[in-house]
C-alpha cells in the first residue's frame, strides 16, 4: 500500500510548504483532498461488513463504483490496485447516472443536484451498498456516509439508520471516528 | 560446638526453632520466588493483552488519520495506573498519538522491528503492532512501571514475615511444652548430680520420670550411686584406719627423727674427732715415714751384716760337711775294723763253749751265752751303723719308676721268713701303683716301716698290717697301719731320733725310724705319725 504511506507522509508535511505544492498541482491534478478521500473509500472496506449473501463466490470482486463526475482522477485506481478484502479483489467502476445501477459494494455519488442523487439512492435502496458522497444533506436523503472538511481535515458523518436498513454493519471503531447523523 | 554451655531445655528449643525456622524460610523463599516469577509473567501477559486491545481500538483512528480519536483511545489507559506511557506510531514510525498528553520525546519509533514486551531497568516496556484485517497500520508502544511488582513484593514480604513470626510463635510455644518432656528428666538427673557434688551426699537419688533411654540412664545413675555409697562407706572406714596409722606412724617418725638428729649430732662430733685424728694420723704418718726410712737404713745395714755372716756360715757348712764325711768314713772304718775282732771273739767263745762245756756249771755257761748275746748286739749295731752310711750314700742315687707292689713282695720274702703266716696278715691296696723315686731309698723306707709293724705286734691278738698308697693334694701318700702295741704319747717328740727305743722286749737298734725320716726328708718329703694308743700305729709318708 505505497499510496497509503504516501498519504500519511504527505499529511505529516501538510501543514508546511505542501500548501504551495497543492496549489501548483491543482491545475493538472484533482483536488488533494480527493486523494485522502480515495484512501478513505478503500479504508471503509476494512471497517464495514457486507452480508454473506452479497458475494456469489470467493473470488467475486469487491466493486467500488463512482457515479457522476469522477473527482479522483487516478487516485482511486492507484489505492485499490492489487488490494483485496477477505480474498475479494477490489475493482473500481464508473457508472452512468442514466443507466441501471449494477451490482457494487461501495457507491460514491457525485451528482450535481438533489433530485438525481435521490433518484440513485432510491435505485439502490434495499441493496447492501454503502453510499458515500460529499453532497450536503446527503444523509438527510438517506445516504450513509458523507465527507466533511473541517480545519483542512477530512472527516465524515455517518447515518447508521441507513446502513442498518441496507443490512450493512459499520464497525464501532469507524462510528467512533465519525459524526453520527440522526434524522429528526 | 555451638551453644555448648546453654541449658538443655533451651538447646532443645533452639534446635526446634532453628529447624522449623529454616524450613519455613526455605518454603517462604520458594513461594516468594515462584510468585514473583508468575507475577512477572502475568504482568507481561496483562500488558500484552492491554496492548492488543488498545492496538485493536486504535486501528480505525490510524486508518482514518484521526490522531484526536487515537489520543482519546490512549487516554482510556488512564484507568491502568501503572501505565507510564503509551505512544502510537504510524507505519513510517512517526508519532501519531501519545498518552499522557505532556509526554515529550519519542517522536520516532526507535526500533520498529522490536516486538513484544520485556523488563528494562525499573520498567516493563514493549511494542505491539497495530494490525487490522492483516494490514499493518502502525505500532503501539507501552511502558509500565514496576510499582505493581513492588507492591506485590512488599505484600509477599509482609505475608512471609507474618507467617514466619506466627510459625515461630507456634513453634516456640509447642517446643516449650514438648521440650519439657525431654529436658525435665535430664534436669532432674543433673540436679541430683549437682546436689551430690555440692554436698557430697551420696544418699540422694534421681527421680525417674519415664521409661525411655533417660529413664534407663536415671536407673543406671541411681545404681551407680548405690555402689558409690557402699564403696564410700568402706573407703571412709579404711580412711579412718589409715589416718590412725598415719598419726601413729607420724609419732614414731618424729621420735625416730629426733633420735636421728641426736645421732647426727653425735656423728658430727665423731666426724670432728675423726678429722682431728686424721690430722694426728698424718702427723704420725710423717713421723712413721721418717722411722721407716731409718728402719730401711737399718735393714740395709743388717742385710749387709747378715750377708757377711751367711758367708761365714757357708764356710762353716763346708767345714761341717767335711767333718760329716770324715765321720762317715770313721763309722765305716770303725764298723769294718770292729767286725773282724768281734768275729774272732765269737769264734773264740764257741771254742770255749765246746772245750769247757762239760766242766763248768750251767750257771757259768750262762755267762758265755750272755757274752754271745752282747757280741750279737754289738754286731747288729755295727751293721746298723754301716746302714746309716749306706743311706748317706744312697742319696746320690738317680730316681726311677718303682712299683710298690713288687718292692713289697720282695721285702715280704725277707721279713716273713720263719714267721707263721697265721700270726701276721698283710693287706695291700695300691691306688698309686708306681712312683718316680730312688729304688733303694723306697725299699729302705718300706722295709723299716713293715719290719717295725711286724716287730712291735701285740701279743694279745694276731697281727694285721694295712699298706695303702693314694693321692692327696697331688702328692703320693704311703700309709702303713698296724694293730700293734703302739707308742706312748710321752715318747712322740723323740720318735724319729737316732738310737731311741721305747720297747726293750724286742730286739732292735733304734735306728729304723731315723733312717726313714732322713731318707724321706732328703728327697723333699715328710713322715707323720698317728697313734691309736695301745691299739696300733699309723705312719703316713708324703713323698
Amino acid at each position: 500500500m505505497p499510496l497509503l504511506i504516501f498519504i500519511f507522509s504527505y499529511k505529516a508535511n501538510f501543514a508546511g510548504t505542501a500548501a504551495a505544492l497543492l496549489l501548483f498541482f491543482a491545475q493538472s491534478q484533482p483536488d488533494r483532498h480527493y486523494q485522502v478521500k480515495a484512501a478513505f473509500l478503500f479504508n471503509f472496506t476494512q471497517f464495514v461488513e457486507w452480508p454473506v449473501t452479497t458475494f456469489q463466490h470467493a473470488e467475486e470482486p469487491l466493486v467500488i463504483a463512482v457515479i457522476g463526475q469522477d473527482p479522483f482522477g487516478t487516485y482511486l485506481d492507484e489505492v485499490v490496485s492489487g488490494e483485496s478484502m477477505q480474498g475479494h479483489p477490489m475493482v473500481v467502476r464508473r457508472l452512468n447516472p442514466e443507466d441501471e445501477i449494477e451490482d457494487c459494494h461501495i457507491l460514491y455519488i457525485n451528482l450535481p443536484d438533489r433530485e438525481k442523487t435521490e433518484e440513485v439512492l432510491e435505485k439502490v435502496k434495499g441493496r447492501s451498498i454503502l453510499t458515500v458522497s460529499d453532497m450536503p444533506d446527503f444523509l438527510k436523503y438517506g445516504g450513509m456516509i458523507r465527507f466533511v472538511t473541517a480545519n483542512n481535515k477530512i472527516q465524515f458523518q455517518i447515518n447508521p439508520a441507513a446502513s442498518i436498513a441496507a443490512d450493512l454493519t459499520i464497525s464501532s471503531k469507524l462510528l467512533n471516528l465519525a459524526e453520527i447523523f440522526s434524522p429528526e | 560446638m555451638l551453644f555448648k554451655d546453654t541449658p538443655i531445655k533451651q538447646k532443645l528449643m533452639l534446635v526446634n526453632l532453628l529447624t522449623s525456622g529454616a524450613v519455613m524460610l526455605i518454603a517462604c523463599l520458594c513461594f516468594f520466588a515462584y510468585e514473583l516469577y508468575t507475577f512477572r509473567n502475568s504482568t507481561i501477559t496483562k500488558l500484552t493483552s492491554l496492548g492488543e486491545i488498545t492496538a485493536a481500538n486504535s486501528t480505525a483512528a490510524l486508518a482514518f488519520d484521526d490522531p484526536q480519536a487515537a489520543t482519546e483511545i490512549l487516554g482510556a489507559l488512564q484507568r491502568e495506573k501503572h501505565i507510564v506511557a503509551a505512544i502510537l506510531y504510524d507505519t513510517l514510525g512517526n508519532k501519531f498519538a501519545q498518552y499522557p498528553q505532556h509526554l515529550t520525546g519519542n517522536d520516532l519509533l526507535d526500533n520498529t522491528s522490536w516486538s513484544g514486551f520485556r523488563f528494562s531497568n525499573d520498567h516493563l516496556e514493549g511494542t505491539q503492532p497495530v494490525v487490522h484485517e492483516s494490514k499493518k497500520l502502525g505500532t503501539l508502544y507501552l511502558k509500565s512501571d514496576l510499582k505493581a511488582l513492588d507492591e506485590r513484593l512488599i505484600l509477599y514480604g509482609m505475608v512471609v514475615i507474618f507467617v514466619m513470626v506466627f510459625a515461630f510463635l507456634i513453634a516456640f510455644v509447642l517446643s516449650h511444652f514438648l521440650s519439657k518432656n525431654l529436658s525435665e528428666p535430664v534436669l532432674a538427673l543433673s540436679e541430683a548430680a549437682t546436689a551430690i557434688s555440692d554436698r557430697q551426699d551420696y544418699s540422694v537419688r534421681a527421680k525417674k520420670l519415664g521409661n525411655d533411654e533417660i529413664g534407663h540412664l536415671t536407673d543406671a545413675f541411681n545404681q551407680m550411686l548405690d555402689q558409690i555409697q557402699s564403696q564410700n562407706l568402706i573407703l571412709s572406714r579404711f580412711n579412718r584406719d589409715l589416718e590412725k596409722r598415719v598419726t601413729e606412724r607420724t609419732v614414731e617418725l618424729k621420735v625416730a627423727l629426733k633420735e636421728q638428729q641426736v645421732a647426727e649430732k653425735e656423728l658430727n662430733n665423731k666426724n670432728k674427732d675423726l678429722s682431728r685424728a686424721l690430722e694426728e694420723l698424718q702427723i704420725t704418718k710423717g713421723k712413721l715415714t721418717e722411722l721407716n726410712n731409718e728402719l730401711e737404713q737399718r735393714v740395709k745395714n743388717r742385710t749387709k751384716e747378715l750377708m757377711e755372716s751367711s758367708k761365714a756360715i757357708r764356710a762353716k757348712n763346708l767345714e761341717l760337711e767335711k767333718v760329716n764325711i770324715d765321720l762317715d768314713n770313721f763309722i765305716y772304718t770303725a764298723s769294718h775294723d770292729l767286725k773282724s775282732p768281734l768275729s774272732n771273739l765269737e769264734a773264740l767263745i764257741d771254742i770255749v763253749k765246746e772245750e769247757i762245756g762239760d766242766i763248768v756249771s750251767s750257771e757259768q755257761l750262762q755267762f758265755l751265752d750272755m757274752m754271745e748275746t752282747s757280741i750279737m748286739r754289738l754286731k747288729k749295731t755295727i751293721v746298723d751303723l754301716a746302714e746309716i752310711t749306706k743311706v748317706q750314700k744312697n742319696f746320690d742315687e738317680e730316681p726311677s719308676e718303682v712299683s710298690f707292689q713288687s718292692t713289697i713282695e720282695d721285702i715280704k720274702k725277707d721279713l716273713l721268713f720263719g714267721i707263721d703266716k697265721r700270726v701276721v696278715t698283710i693287706e695291700e691296696q695300691f691306688d698309686v701303683q708306681q712312683i718316680l723315686y730312688p729304688t733303694k731309698s723306697l725299699r729302705s723306707v718300706l722295709y723299716n716301716l713293715l719290719s717295725n709293724a711286724i716287730k712291735y705286734r701285740s701279743p694279745d691278738r694276731p697281727a694285721k698290717v694295712w699298706i695303702k698308697t693314694y693321692l692327696e693334694n697331688g702328692s703320693v701318700v704311703l700309709m702303713v697301719e698296724d694293730n700293734g702295741i703302739g707308742i706312748e704319747q710321752q715318747h712322740l717328740p723323740k720318735l724319729f731320733t737316732m738310737f731311741k727305743r721305747f720297747h726293750y722286749h724286742v730286739e732292735g737298734t733304734g735306728i729304723g725310724l731315723y733312717i726313714i725320716k732322713r731318707t724321706v726328708e732328703n728327697h723333699g718329703g715328710r713322715i707323720e705319725y698317728e697313734s691309736k694308743g695301745d691299739q696300733g700305729s699309723i705312719f703316713r709318708v708324703y713323698f
